[in-house]
């Protein structure tokens, strides 16, 4: 194998996009924008909202607006909790960050019926901005993402090409986070990098 | 392209889903004296009807839950919508419910030997 295979990271590879993310390449005035949000924590919460002691722990460290509501998403100072089902979220802060709240709601969840999962490593972030970057979703995706119905606080688990992802709506401007497994998130870069061709694309690191 | 409602997350494209069969099929308990007869009809007999269905689709590529669908299976029509764990509560729902075989009459006989062919 040619030892110069871009392809065979380092083993201080710290991203799944690693390869393909090249320093600001492409126009300052772009219409899109593509990026990957690296190095968040994540985990996967489960629990039963008929169980009052899981009600009670997750409030008092996930916020009061816990649980979210079906297809939605808030934030909670440094933490972000997304509705995956009735009985599951997903869980999004600082890879930092992520230890002390882990421990801190395994210790408060400890005599519930529940699980809490680090799943950092499983998924990453794409962010796509742009006043055209609805046009681009719309190219592999069956749901209607109009502002109208997808507002600022909405998320949806969907298929995107043919990668399955969570998407969400983070600002009121064009802009949306992709949530993709590890393994498709190079697919699924390819994929929006070639969607998004027939306008000016700029990629940020 | 069948338009389901996901309870959960709402209408989406039966691409995103997987279709789990008939509804309502409860496993014969192994524990009990359990006949091979008894056991293959759970296995393989299935309504196959030509109208209303009860059945079972996950949302595989959303919240990966199971629920239970009325579907007309002539016009793709779907009449209701609800939980795995609870029974059919519209009209059409019940009496579909009720009509089953399962719960009706036993399945027919296997045809005799000298009429398979
Ligand atoms: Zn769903």
């Amino acid at each position: 194998m040619a030892s110069n295979d871009k392809t065979i990271g380092p083993a201080t590879k710290t991203s799944p996009l690693e390869t393909k993310l090249i320093s600001n390449k492409g126009p300052t005035d772009a219409e899109i924008t593509l990026k990957e949000n690296k190095h968040i924590g994540k985990m996967i919460l489960r629990g039963s909202l008929s169980e009052k002691k899981f009600i009670t722990s997750t409030k008092k460290h996930l916020s009061q607006q816990f649980p979210a509501s079906p297809n939605s998403f808030y934030d909670h100072t440094k933490v972000r909790v997304i509705w995956l089902g009735p009985d599951e979220w997903l869980i999004l802060t600082d890879a930092a960050e992520l230890n002390t709240l882990k421990d801190d709601l395994t210790r408060a969840l400890i005599k519930s019926h529940s699980a809490l999962v680090d799943v950092s490593d499983n998924s990453t972030i794409i962010e796509i901005k742009g006043r055209y970057s609805r046009e681009i979703l719309m190219k592999g995706c069956s749901l209607d993402i109009h502002p109208s119905v997808f507002q600022t606080g909405c998320s949806a688990q969907i298929d995107l090409g043919l990668a399955n992802i969570i998407l969400l709506k983070t600002a009121d401007e064009p802009i949306y986070q992709i949530i993709v497994r590890a393994s498709f998130a190079s697919y699924l870069w390819d994929w929006l990098v070639d969607a998004a061709h027939e306008f000016n694309v700029r990629i940020e690191n | 392209m069948l338009h389901i409602e996901c309870p959960w997350c709402g209408f989406r494209d039966d691409a995103e889903f997987h279709y789990g069969g008939e509804a309502h099929i409860t496993r014969p308990d192994p524990s009990t004296t359990l006949t091979d007869e008894k056991f293959s009809e759970y296995l393989f007999s299935k309504t196959n009807t030509k109208g209303l269905l009860l059945e079972r689709w996950c949302h595989r590529s959303g919240c990966r839950r199971w629920f239970n669908v009325l579907r007309n299976t002539i016009t793709n029509e779907i009449l209701e919508v609800y939980p795995v764990t609870e029974k059919p509560s519209s009209k059409q729902g019940k009496e579909t419910y009720e009509r089953n075989w399962r719960r009706k009459s036993p399945p027919k006989k296997t045809p005799k030997t000298d009429e398979v062919k």
